[in-house]
């Protein structure tokens, strides 16, 4: 369930934690990504792989019994494709993804790094304001991804920023170091530079559920494509080549 | 036998999307300092995201400009936010991947170099 603490307000509020899980079957880059997500996010419980067939409504009860109320649980098909569902823990709402252009920590091409453990700015594109999806989709992004003020396992530095922005209708994640320039011991923010760290994905939203892992369909991206489609699709074209050529 | 890809029906729930919002929102009742969001004013957005090249510096400069805001809030607020030079802990890569990664620049500089 969901733990209430006092905050610095007299308001209550929800404390945020998230599961993070997998389906068996996930590649050794899809694994990678899952583990960099553990070391960005002080306040998530990781838990075993799952096995692909059984009920999704099982996540919400380990969800439960870890005492978490957001979940990114990682769906590997055919041991290439990797889907991404965020959910809000019991209650919904949901959203289904799928994960594209992974890159992970481990790539020497990202050369920055960062405090394990500091909380990250949060920057979103103005895009994410302007439609109801977006909006929904950037209140539940800013519960997984904002670490909570004076968690135990966080450190009181800012030294990174996680930008989320939108482009071709979907959702590109990057993590960058920041670089301030000091003089005489004062920082400079107009001079301060990005270094990125990694790890970087674009998530292409397919369905918004108004529950946990299932209920009624808020929203249905009318332009996404299955990749077994895709895959599909492509091979059709190749296959027409010596056809079209002889008649 | 060249079917076309079933379409999709689209579903855009505008009031159940927005009454799911209103059921889990917090972040915009909390001080700042709770989530550190920053959402830019900019509504420019990348056309071509195979451009590989202009698609990441739009990523850079949103996220550029982000902390550079946020920086000024911890300023005015007073918070420290640095950290001190003589502050050791444990980072998100180990010191033997970044020695890695300094290798492989040094590698790539001198294959640039010998090209010359």
């Amino acid at each position: 369930g969901t733990a209430l603490v006092q905050g610095t307000t007299t308001r209550q509020r929800t404390k945020e934690k998230v599961l993070i899980l997998a389906t068996r079957g996930i590649t050794f880059r899809h694994r990678h990504l899952l583990l960099d997500l553990v070391q960005l996010l002080p306040h998530c419980k990781k838990d075993a792989k799952m096995d692909t067939k059984s009920d999704r409504a099982v996540v919400n009860e380990v969800a439960d019994i870890k005492g978490c109320n957001n979940v990114l649980f990682f769906e590997a098909r055919k041991h290439q494709d990797l889907y991404l569902w965020i959910a809000k823990s019991p209650d919904g709402p949901s959203v289904k993804f799928l994960v594209l252009n992974v890159h992970t920590l481990a790539e020497l091409k990202l050369s920055g790094n960062h405090l394990k453990g500091s909380r990250p700015v949060l920057s979103f594109h103005q895009a994410f304001d302007s439609k109801p999806h977006l909006r929904l989709l950037k209140e539940m992004l800013t519960h997984v991804f904002a670490t909570p003020k004076r968690h135990q396992r966080s450190k009181p530095f800012f030294d990174h920023v996680l930008a989320f922005s939108v482009a071709d209708n979907r959702i590109w994640i990057r993590n960058y170091q920041v670089v301030t320039v000091l003089d005489k011991k004062k920082p400079l923010p107009e001079q301060s530079s990005l270094v990125e760290v990694g790890p970087r994905c674009c998530l292409n939203p397919i369905k918004i559920f108004a529950g946990s892992f299932g209920g009624p369909v808020l929203y249905d991206n009318p332009e996404f494509v299955s990749p077994n489609t895709a895959r599909a699709l492509a091979k059709r074209a190749k296959a027409g080549k010596y056809r079209n050529k002889v008649t | 036998a060249d079917v076309p890809p079933q379409k999709r029906p689209h579903i855009y729930n505008t009031a159940g999307l927005l009454e799911r919002l209103e059921d889990i929102a917090w972040v915009a009742d909390a001080p700042w300092d709770e989530t550190q969001t920053i959402t830019g004013v900019d509504p420019e957005q990348v056309e071509d995201v195979d451009d590989d090249l202009t698609r990441e510096l739009s990523f850079y400069n949103q996220a550029l400009s982000a902390s550079q805001q946020a920086i000024q809030k911890f300023q005015a607020a007073d918070v420290p936010w640095l950290r001190p030079p003589d502050y050791y802990a444990e980072m998100v890569k180990s010191d033997d991947h970044m020695a890695k990664v300094k290798q492989q620049l040094l590698y790539e500089q001198n294959q640039l170099q010998a090209a010359e």
